[in-house]
């Protein structure tokens, strides 16, 4: 992370590297930040200490710091309040919780978290741990080191990226389009929290960013809400991740932005970057599977579900979310293989009992996408005393459409594209599509 | 005259026609809940799930076990006081 941090300042210091909070801050500032930091967070030497990442310069910097003195660093969702903060510190051990502001050379404050400083040497020193939400709705700790997440990040040799990050930075996704601008000496762009899509637009266009990552519900709802401002952003890679990629949505970016590179990315906080696929088709080549890729990952369908060897997962040192070495890790995501695609059907959890027929949301939705009107849609199970579940959706109508007249028109498609037990029971018209903290729609409540 | 539950219940039906994409028969408190309304045992979990929000609960799931044959007999079950805001 520091020496990342280093090479880039030296290359081209007067870059922006950091653009958050109203902030900009160039990598000459940044390297200077962290000097300064290693300084302030000294103490922290060794430690296990959270680090609340906002995604400013002066988080980065206090990451880049606490590299140098060799903590091992959790990440903290930065919207979580004081006492949600402490409940973590106890849960998690750690000795202090870091939070850094912007660029301004306000310095870090280092809250005491109230477990005792460690004797002897640190466990995991310069480890990165991420908190997942999981499905049980309780953050699970997953342990990287830097080099574990540094390790899928590609140095193209082409110009330095604006990255636009989607995701929370505190999430495996988010570091990782944070690394990929490191890496590259590019520019990072963080939207602010919660901002609209047609705030994120403008950013976008304001600050020429030319790569943005986000998933594949992120897009939609940028596409449907925000598709002409965002179409005056200069932008030559799109990257999608996190959740399943479906034709439309590829189609759709693919029309805004012609001439970019639009790629999907397989990835899961345990399991690592796995692979991306750039043809602008849902699913992946069958030609995948089998024999491990040069990348070290190797695919291979058990039982309908995708099963990963990854050689980016997290290492092998009793870390939490590390397998048995060399272990295939059923991933959760049911695959159908037709000729020579793999494409994604959903996730094993998402699939709704429908009096003993199983129905999944991703094919529901695929019907209801084609219906005139509607901009964006969610399949989930509505539990029901008679049949176990029945298939629910929400909508929301595209700009201008007749919520009436859309209600109409899906229930008309429904009943002839869908069997019975398809078909959405319940059709609730919405603002707008409700989505985990990782960016990905919820489809079941946590259990 | 419908009572007012059953013009609730009719409503209800009307709508898993509707949602079908099918015109409703004509609907009263004698209307059978039968096949020949040309309901299937899906339509009526949807029946329910439309109840419960016009009613405020599901009888269905509180071990409500009475046989059903007309919509008065529906309505009188959403009706009945053991049932009441039994969600």
């Amino acid at each position: 992370m520091r020496e990342l941090l280093l090479q880039a300042a030296q290359a081209d210091p007067s870059r922006p590297a950091v653009v958050a909070e109203s902030e900009v801050a160039s990598w000459a500032e940044l390297a200077a930040l962290a000097e300064a930091y290693a300084r302030v967070l000294a103490p922290l030497r060794g430690a296990r200490v959270g680090v609340r990442l906002a995604g400013s310069a002066g988080c980065w910097a206090a990451l880049a710091a606490l590299d140098a003195v060799d903590a091992a660093v959790v990440l903290l969702d930065a919207g979580l309040g004081p006492d949600a903060c402490h409940a973590l510190a106890g849960d998690l051990g750690l000795f202090a919780i870091v939070t850094a502001g912007g660029a301004g050379g306000r310095p870090p404050e280092i809250d005491p978290a109230g477990a005792p400083p460690p004797p002897g040497p640190p466990p995991h020193p310069r480890s990165v741990t991420i908190l997942t939400s999981g499905t049980t709705g309780r953050p699970k700790p997953v342990r990287h080191t830097w080099e574990s997440l540094a390790r899928p990040v590609r140095r193209s040799g082409g110009a330095p990226g604006t990255w636009l990050v989607a995701y929370r930075p505190s999430l495996y996704a988010g570091l990782q389009v944070a690394l990929q601008a490191l890496a590259e000496g590019g520019t990072l762009v963080v939207p602010p929290r919660g901002a609209p899509p047609a705030a994120v637009a403008r950013l976008m266009a304001e600050h020429r960013v030319d790569c943005a990552s986000g998933t594949a519900s992120w897009w939609r709802r940028l596409l449907l809400f925000a598709g002409a401002e965002v179409a005056r952003a200069p932008l030559r890679q799109v990257t999608l991740g996190g959740e399943l990629v479906d034709q439309q949505v590829l189609d759709g970016l693919a029309r805004l932005f012609p001439s970019a590179r639009i790629v999907h990315v397989y990835a899961t906080t345990e399991l690592g970057r796995c692979f991306s696929v750039a043809d602008r088709r849902a699913g992946f080549p069958a030609a995948y599977l089998g024999a491990a890729s040069p990348d070290g990952v190797e695919l291979r369908v058990v039982d309908g579900e995708l099963h990963v060897r990854s050689a980016n997962a997290v290492p092998d040192d009793g870390a939490p979310g590390a397998r048995p070495r060399g272990a295939l890790v059923a991933t959760g995501d049911l695959v159908e293989v037709r000729g020579d695609r793999v494409h994604f059907v959903g996730r094993r959890s998402d699939v709704i009992n429908v009096g003993g027929n199983k129905v999944h949301p991703a094919e529901v939705e695929r019907v209801l996408r084609s219906v005139p009107g509607l901009g964006d849609v969610r399949v989930y199970a509505r539990p029901s005393s008679i049949a176990g579940e029945l298939v629910a959706c929400d909508v929301v109508p595209a700009p201008g459409a007749d919520p009436a007249a859309l209600r109409a028109e899906i229930a008309r498609r429904c009943a002839a594209g869908l069997l019975a037990f398809q078909r959405p029971r319940v059709i609730q018209v919405v603002g707008e599509i409700a989505v985990s903290a990782s960016g990905k729609v919820v489809r079941r409540a946590p259990r | 005259m419908p009572s007012p539950a059953e013009a609730k219940v009719i409503a209800c039906i009307a709508e898993v026609f509707d949602n079908k994409g099918e015109a409703a028969p004509p609907l009263g408190p004698d209307t059978r809940l039968d096949a020949s309304l040309g309901l299937d045992s899906l339509d009526f979990a949807e029946l329910v799930v439309r109840l419960e929000a016009r009613f405020g609960g599901d009888p269905f799931s509180h071990g409500a076990s009475e046989r059903v044959g007309t919509v008065a007999e529906l309505a009188r079950l959403y009706e009945d006081p053991r049932w009441q805001r039994a969600g």
